[in-house]
């Protein structure tokens, strides 16, 4: 009996153990999920409940993951594989936001982070460039926007963004070169029609 | 190399510094010499900048953040289940009943506390976060003005004044709305552990959570109960704690948005602490039935976080 208590005692600290491991490891790159998600599913309740899935998911194979990698880069993969095995298919159907309301959920968002600057003009400036950026964002097919987020937002490697999206290594590649020359296009295209409307 | 060769096939990878070092010298060679690539060069990482900085991380709202930390708690306490389940031959069945039910729904309230039981080898990481972060839980962080907090410190202050339990339910008048002080109409050798069941399950039957404190390792025994309503009618619950360091208040909302709102500057498993008028408060979110509570105390935090710690270490155990 004595036994079997200290075996418990010794389990109930292991799970205590990958809880606290858990925490350390992976709940800093929350938010970078929660916008990955957001761009996902491109709708705040989908968003959420796809956010949970991912988390959960990954502490039940909070086991398989590799210390020392990029963990950032695992939930990623996690989540994306989530979306695509069953969220895209289910969930999203229902509930898909106009492009106008996602864009709107994430500048509400986003406000927070502008409290830091407290300068009005320089707030609204950096706003209208943010809506450009997301314009153009949106107007790319979603496997370059997919590839240009995980890069220059999500701060992966080639070599992880081929294994969050499985593709391979020179996909990644023209995916990102060819991404960046649409968005290049695409940011070009809207110049002019702020001037024109005197914006 | 010409510059249609670098601008296909070299100049993102450059940009997002993915070149082997052959690559590099070869790239190297032809941005010395040519003046429009390195202008491109610096137009990507431009773009790079660009949508780092306004298609950045968005923050996780903060309900959405206590959710899953509550449901993270929950499925760790349900692993736990599952593998005691495996092992317990005599109570196998009705164990691995109760870690299904965790599982499907992350709601299982845990089992009403019976007794006191901290094994060392367990308690030891937590107290360790105490001794390494300790020293830097002295000012628990500047939070705003909060109604939440601000209605849980008048009601520590009126308890202070004078505390009139109604609870267990079977000693609770609903007619005449008299309170009962129900712990002095016991036997006094009744035991404390006994109330605390009795008070769970109580609080069960109104529809709140049965978990309750066990501050025993700390010093601070239980003192009652009490079921009330807020003004808009949403139930209540008050549970009081004594000890020789004075009070520690539980109060439990049928709302967790009571506390979502706050940023808390520290975190302990589902709990988050904070110092605020003087006092030093803890809120948790219940994963399921929407509850919040929030604990108010005078201790220092790091003595309100250390007591937390080692009642979720007593109380999980049982």
């Amino acid at each position: 009996m004595v036994v079997q208590r200290k075996t418990m005692a010794l389990k109930r600290g292991r799970s205590r153990d990958q809880r606290l491991r858990f925490e350390q490891t992976a709940m800093p790159h929350l938010d970078a999920v929660y916008t990955a998600a957001l761009r996902l599913a491109r709708n705040s309740d989908d968003a959420r409940d796809l956010l949970q899935e991912t988390i959960l998911r990954a502490y039940q194979c909070f086991h398989q993951f590799t210390q020392g990698t990029n963990c950032r880069a695992w939930l990623l993969t996690i989540l994306y594989n989530n979306f695509r095995n069953s969220y895209r298919r289910g969930v999203r159907e229902h509930a898909a936001a106009s492009d106008d309301d996602f864009e709107r959920g994430l500048e509400t968002q986003s406000f927070e982070s502008d409290q830091a600057c407290f300068d009005p003009e320089q707030i609204f400036a950096g706003r209208m460039i943010g809506r450009q950026i997301e314009l153009a964002l949106d107007s790319l097919r979603p496997e370059f926007r997919d590839a240009l987020i995980l890069i220059d937002v999500q701060d992966l490697d080639y070599q992880e963004v081929s294994e969050v999206l499985s593709v391979p290594l020179g996909t990644v590649k023209s995916r990102v070169s060819r991404g960046r020359a649409l968005m290049r296009e695409a940011l070009l295209q809207l110049a002019p029609s702020r001037s024109k409307t005197g914006s | 190399m010409d510059c249609r060769e670098y601008i296909n096939n070299y100049l993102a990878a450059d940009a997002d510094n993915e070149l082997t070092a052959a690559q590099q010298r070869l790239v190297h060679d032809h941005l010395g010499g040519c003046a429009a690539c390195r202008g491109r060069l610096v137009d990507e990482r431009t773009l790079k900048a660009l949508l780092r900085q306004h298609a950045g991380i968005v923050k996780t709202p903060a309900d959405l953040r206590l959710r899953i930390r509550a449901a993270l708690g929950e499925m760790s306490d349900s692993n736990f289940i599952a593998e005691r389940a495996a092992t317990s031959d005599r109570r196998s069945n009705r164990l691995r009943g109760m870690a299904h039910r965790v599982r499907r729904n992350w709601t299982a309230a845990r089992p009403v506390r019976q007794r006191l039981w901290i094994p060392v080898a367990i308690a030891s990481p937590i107290v360790l976060f105490f001794l390494i972060f300790g020293g830097r839980l002295r000012s628990g962080g500047n939070i705003p003005p909060n109604p939440a907090f601000d209605l849980a410190i008048s009601r520590y202050e009126s308890f202070e004044r004078g505390f009139h339990p109604n609870m267990p339910i079977e000693e609770y008048d609903n007619h005449s709305g008299s309170d009962y002080a129900w712990v002095m109409s016991r036997d006094p050798v009744h035991r404390a552990a006994e109330e605390i069941a009795d008070l769970g399950r109580s609080y069960r039957e109104m529809e709140m959570p049965g978990d309750l404190y066990d501050f025993d390792a700390v010093g601070y025994a239980f003192a009652g109960g009490r079921f009330d309503h807020l003004v808009d009618g949403r139930p209540v619950t008050y549970t009081l704690y004594r000890g020789n360091g004075g009070m520690i208040l539980s109060i439990c909302f049928k709302d967790p948005r009571i506390v979502t709102s706050v940023t808390m500057p520290y975190w302990v498993g589902l709990h988050s602490f904070c110092r605020y008028r003087g006092y030093t408060l803890c809120t948790t979110i219940y994963p399921t039935g929407h509850f919040a509570s929030i604990v108010v105390s005078r201790m220092p935090i790091v003595e309100l976080i250390r007591a937390v710690a080692l009642s979720d270490i007593a109380t999980s155990d049982q």
